[in-house]
């Protein structure tokens, strides 16, 4: 992404960051709170595993309640006491997964090891103020080792979606050539697609937000897709560029209609639909490299090299060839 | 003095040649160009304007001299008459071979009636390197080939290479013809081919005989003189016969005949002594290693990019690399190629003949009737001259060898 | 059968490598595209930084997986990394060097820059004995470096601070396939120099030179890069008990030096080794030029479980070398 295109973008985000949403949203993040960040071990794609008390490892996420990836508080509670836990592995099973509260907040686990995405999703439904609101909070887990090879890597890279039993989702959808070694770096466009009961929905309001707090608000189009470009939010001085950095950013989606009917003995008036996904990215990788310089360094060896050899052999067209030897004792 | 000698090289010439065609029987046709080839000696024959060049052992890079234009002439001369010339020029116990080339080389007789332009002479043996200093004597001139003394180093190699890469430039200016790909590869195409029919008769002689030993090294010697591509197109037509006469099991002896490895110093027309009176014995030479026939033609040039760049030095690696001079130190090579020639041509002995007065062959047949010997082949060891002096022992220490591998056979 | 043998004893292989190169270049290359995936513990350099590779070099994964914590060695990592490297040894065993003289895309690409000297009818280079002995020992390094850094990185080696993981994966970063092979499927974004730190710069730019280096070397010398490459030493840990071998009838061998001149390794060896009847050596890449080369009948003989599959004789030395300049 050019500087220009930066900059532009930058200013289109002041304006309408304004506008931005300040519900409170519950999301999954795999970003441990900092001061516990050494105990965890950190996988692939930030993935973040804890051991459990029978010694096994566990996935965890946090639940994290606020629009701003960074501001986000870790929650010690959820809306309600018994949300939905669902977790499908990538060979499309469900297994459990576990809510359970310790020293860093409420926190995700489940176990599994297998090759590709893990959906999790939080799920919960109450009425407040009249209003059903039906929360999903949603992560994709990649897990994957190099060593396991990369048998039918392309099919396992599809997304999946769970119409049944998630009834408003937001999907991201893959970039061009992804494949399990890609990380989402900033210059990106991303695409998220809403759909509500599996059907892509429009008009509904997206929006996403980065580290840097940087948002960006968008209404679906008819596809239900909301395509987004990951701004670029890393700019460290030159000494300390970590072109590993990962920063986070969180997507929510938003949707509400009028519907009146009752849950568990309680009316409402309209339904609320509320999904969160979380995601990172890492600085684009032309970052601080640069093309030019590659190429007149290639170019320049080239001849240079050529030009020993050269001489060396108008050299070697000289009859006589001394030895030498070391004088040293 | 000339023409004194001369009459006498031709009644010699003309002698050997007899005793070869009237002793022995059920010869190949096509053996008659041979034989007349010989007989016309010294017959000038027109070579289109073309100059000769001299060469005075299998070392030189005739490839070169082909690419040049020029024709090479192996001026190696077996010829006692010629012998007694030189032998004022050398000490008492010098090699007949060399006594005879010079004398050659001093009275102007060439095969062919040539006039040499240059005279090429590797330094291989003490003989080969003082020739060289001898040039006042004579009238051509001599150009000294560098043979380094050994073959195992690379530094040998690629001294070799500047040798030949510098004979390359010489001769162009001798022949006033630039060297080029095109002729050059022409070159090695036309030596390969006289090869190729040269390897198809040993082939034939690995099976049972179908012509005598001394023939064969009447073809190979043939080869010192007559025109390459003669040549060739002859010995195929005499292969072909050959092959033929082997499918219709038409031997020129029998099995029971002891099969015989000829080795050492070279019988150079006319000195054939020596295979002749091995097979009037009752044997039958079926190889030879001799620089005068198979080490000669016998080792291929392979070149893996046809530009000069390559090719030259792929023509000085065949003339160093596989070579088996005694004069090379150290040379196993030529004992694991004698014991190879032994096993392929089912050979019952070895004699291993050494001129008197080739300290290179003397000192070597030690290790080489040892080595033979592990490998259970017999071997005699002879040291003889161009005179015929010595004949009455030679026949009595050959008779008993024949007799001895006869024995064996039965 | 027998004219079988000697059709194929008598064929011109270095035609048929060279079609052969072509086919395998384009498996290799652009194989991706037609979702074509070998294997990723390829003996050879299939680079997975060309998107359309069709399989993956080996070395790519090794770095990554040697990329661990000395605990993680004794745990599932060594595992994985044992069984990656039976995968590689199984296409080590079966084909042994031939990888490189026939499956290697980066080597294709050398001989069609030698191909293209020749054309221009420009010398070639050949090293002196005592250089080449000093070069050849440069892959053996890059080997070592290429196992040690990645640990390196993940642990500390000899007290030291931890490597930057900017050095990661070494030996790719420095890698002429990196940068070239991507150029065929039109990709030129692994032309770069990575300013941010200075072990990414310094890698990168000797990932430039190294490829600059590559193409005039390899103009100059045949294979100029097969003598450094550190897959061609991992290589020749099977070449002695592999499948597919070069044997050598010393007995028949007259030490002419055809088969060296021809080498375009330069293997000295091949013509003076006249004791080992297993004659490949580790900068030997089996394209079998030296079996072209050899006049003499049985002497290099090409083995496949012990069965000659490919030897030199004297008609086939004469088919392809002599009789084809008849003069006019
Ligand atoms: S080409 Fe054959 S005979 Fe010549 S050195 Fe090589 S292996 Fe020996
Ligand atoms: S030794 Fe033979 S097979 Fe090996 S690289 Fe050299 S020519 Fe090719």
């Amino acid at each position: 992404m050019r500087l220009k295109d930066r900059i532009l973008i930058a200013i289109f985000l002041l304006f309408f960051a304004e506008g931005a949403s300040a519900s409170e949203n519950i999301w999954l993040s795999n970003t441990p709170p900092k001061k516990i960040s050494k105990k965890i071990r950190h996988g692939m794609h930030g993935v973040s595993f804890i051991k459990g008390n029978d010694g096994r490892e566990k996935k965890i996420l946090w639940i994290r309640s606020g629009s701003f990836p960074v501001e986000s508080q870790y929650a010690n509670c959820t809306n309600t006491k018994n949300p939905v836990i669902f977790v499908c592995s990538p060979d499309g099973k469900l297994i459990k997964g576990n809510v359970s509260h310790g020293l860093w907040g409420h926190v995700l686990t489940f176990e599994g090891n297998m090759e590709g995405f893990y959906n999790v999703y939080l799920f919960e439904r109450f009425v407040e103020e009249e209003t059903l609101n039906i929360v999903v909070a949603k992560a994709e887990v990649l897990s994957h080792k190099c060593s396991n090879g990369h048998a039918g890597m392309r099919k396992k890279m599809l997304h999946r979606t769970f119409n049944e039993e998630i009834p408003f989702e937001i999907v991201r959808e893959r970039i061009p050539g992804e494949d399990f070694h890609t990380f989402l770096s900033s210059g990106d466009d991303v695409t998220f697609k809403v759909l509500l009961k599996g059907a892509p929905l429009e008009y509904s309001k997206v929006m996403l937000s980065t580290q840097k707090r940087w948002v960006n608000n968008l209404k679906t189009d008819i596809n239900g897709g909301a395509a987004f470009q990951l701004v670029g939010d890393y700019y460290p001085r030159f000494k300390e560029i970590n072109k590993r950095n990962i920063h986070n950013f969180l997507v929510t989606a938003e949707y509400t209609v009028k519907k009146s009917g009752s849950y568990q003995g309680i009316p409402y008036e309209r339904i609320h639909y509320a999904g969160t996904l979380g995601g990172s990215y890492i600085p684009s990788k032309t970052m601080y490299t640069s093309y030019l310089y590659g190429l007149i360094l290639l170019i320049f060896v080239m001849p240079a090299v050529a030009t020993l050899i050269y001489f060396y052999r108008e050299h070697r067209k000289r009859p006589y060839k001394e030895y030498a030897f070391r004088e040293k004792d | 003095m000339n023409e004194k000698a001369k009459i006498r090289l031709i009644i010699e010439v003309k002698k050997s040649l007899k005793e070869i065609m009237d002793d022995f029987s059920d010869v190949p046709e096509e053996m008659g160009y041979f034989y007349e080839r010989f007989r016309a000696f010294f017959e000038e024959t027109p070579n289109n304007g073309k100059k000769v060049i001299a060469t005075m052992c299998i070392h030189v890079p005739v490839e070169l001299i082909y690419a040049v234009g020029a024709i090479p002439l192996r001026v190696c001369s077996g010829a006692r008459s010629m012998a007694e010339i030189g032998e004022e020029f050398f000490p008492a116990k010098a090699c007949p071979l060399i006594k005879s080339t010079f004398g050659a080389l001093y009275l102007n007789i060439f095969p062919m009636a040539a006039a040499p332009a240059m005279i090429i002479n590797p330094t291989t043996c003490d003989h080969k390197k003082k020739i060289g200093e001898m040039a006042e004597d004579i009238d051509s001139c001599f150009y000294t080939l560098e043979l380094p003394p050994t073959k195992e180093t690379e530094e040998a190699r690629f001294y070799w290479h500047m040798v030949v890469k510098k004979l390359a430039k010489e001769l162009e200016r001798v022949t006033g013809q630039r060297l080029t790909r095109k002729k050059l590869k022409a070159a090695i195409g036309i030596v390969s081919l006289a090869q190729a029919q040269l390897r198809r008769l040993y082939n034939i002689r690995k099976g049972n005989p179908v012509i005598w030993g001394n023939n064969a090294i009447l073809v190979a010697n043939a080869y010192f003189f007559d025109d390459i591509a003669n040549w060739t197109d002859r010995l195929s037509r005499l292969n072909d016969e050959l092959e033929d006469r082997a499918r219709r099991n038409q031997y020129v002896v029998g099995q029971e005949a002891p099969r015989i490895l000829l080795a050492g110093s070279p019988s150079i027309f006319p000195n054939m002594t020596l295979p002749v009176m091995i097979e009037q014995m009752g044997g039958i030479v079926v190889a030879e290693e001799f620089c005068s026939s198979s080490r000669s033609l016998y080792d291929m040039v392979a070149v893996d990019e046809w530009s000069l760049y390559d090719m030259i030095p792929a023509i000085a690696d065949r003339y160093l690399k596989p070579g088996i001079c005694p004069c090379f130190t150290p040379n196993i090579d030529r004992k694991r190629r004698l014991l190879n020639i032994a096993g392929d041509f089912c050979i019952d002995g070895v004699i291993y003949n050494s001129f008197a007065g080739c300290q290179l062959y003397q000192m070597e047949s030690r290790h080489v009737e040892k080595i033979l010997e592990q490998n259970g082949i017999p071997m005699l060891y002879l040291e003889t001259d161009y005179t015929s002096d010595n004949t009455g022992q030679l026949t009595t220490r050959l008779q008993a060898f024949m007799e001895l591998l006869q024995d064996q056979k039965s | 059968m027998k004219k079988i043998r000697a059709f194929i004893n008598n064929s011109n292989i270095s035609k048929f490598r060279f079609y052969f190169q072509i086919a395998a270049f384009v498996l290799f290359v652009y194989g991706g595209y037609f979702y074509v995936t070998i294997s990723e513990k390829l003996p050879t350099f299939a680079c997975p930084f060309n998107k359309g590779s069709g399989g993956t070099c080996y070395l790519m994964p090794l770095q990554h997986q040697l990329h661990m914590t000395w605990s993680r060695f004794i745990g599932p990592g060594g595992i994985h990394l044992l069984k990656g490297f039976l995968v590689f040894a199984c296409f080590g065993l079966v084909f042994s060097k031939a990888w490189c003289g026939y499956l290697c895309p980066l080597g294709t690409i050398q001989d069609w820059i030698t191909k293209l000297r020749k054309v221009l009818h420009i010398r070639f280079s050949k090293y002196g004995e005592t250089t080449f002995k000093g070069l050849k020992k440069i892959k053996y390094i890059l080997l070592f470096l290429l196992i040690i850094i990645p640990l390196g990185v993940s642990n500390s080696l000899l007290w030291l601070p931890k490597f930057s993981h900017d050095i990661f994966p070494p030996f790719c970063k420095i890698c002429p396939g990196r940068i070239v092979l991507p150029l065929f499927t039109g990709d030129t974004s692994q032309i770069y120099i990575d300013f941010s730190t200075k072990t990414a710069m310094t890698m990168t730019a000797l990932g430039m030179i190294v490829t600059g280096i590559f193409f005039t070397g390899s103009f100059f010398k045949k294979r100029f890069f097969c003598l450094f490459c550190p897959m061609s030493a991992l290589l020749y840990i099977f070449s002695k008990v592999a499948i597919l071998r070069l044997n050598k009838n010393v007995a028949k061998c007259t030490r002419c030096g055809n088969c060296y001149r021809v080498c375009d390794v330069g293997i000295k060896e091949i013509a003076d080794d006249v004791i080992n009847k297993n004659i490949v050596k580790d900068d030997c890449m089996l394209c079998l030029k030296c079996v072209e080369a050899c006049p003499e009948e049985g002497c290099l003989e090409v083995s496949f479980f012990n069965i000659p599959v490919f030897m030199s004789t004297e008609t086939g030395f004469f088919k392809r070398y002599c009789l084809r300049n008849e003069i006019k």
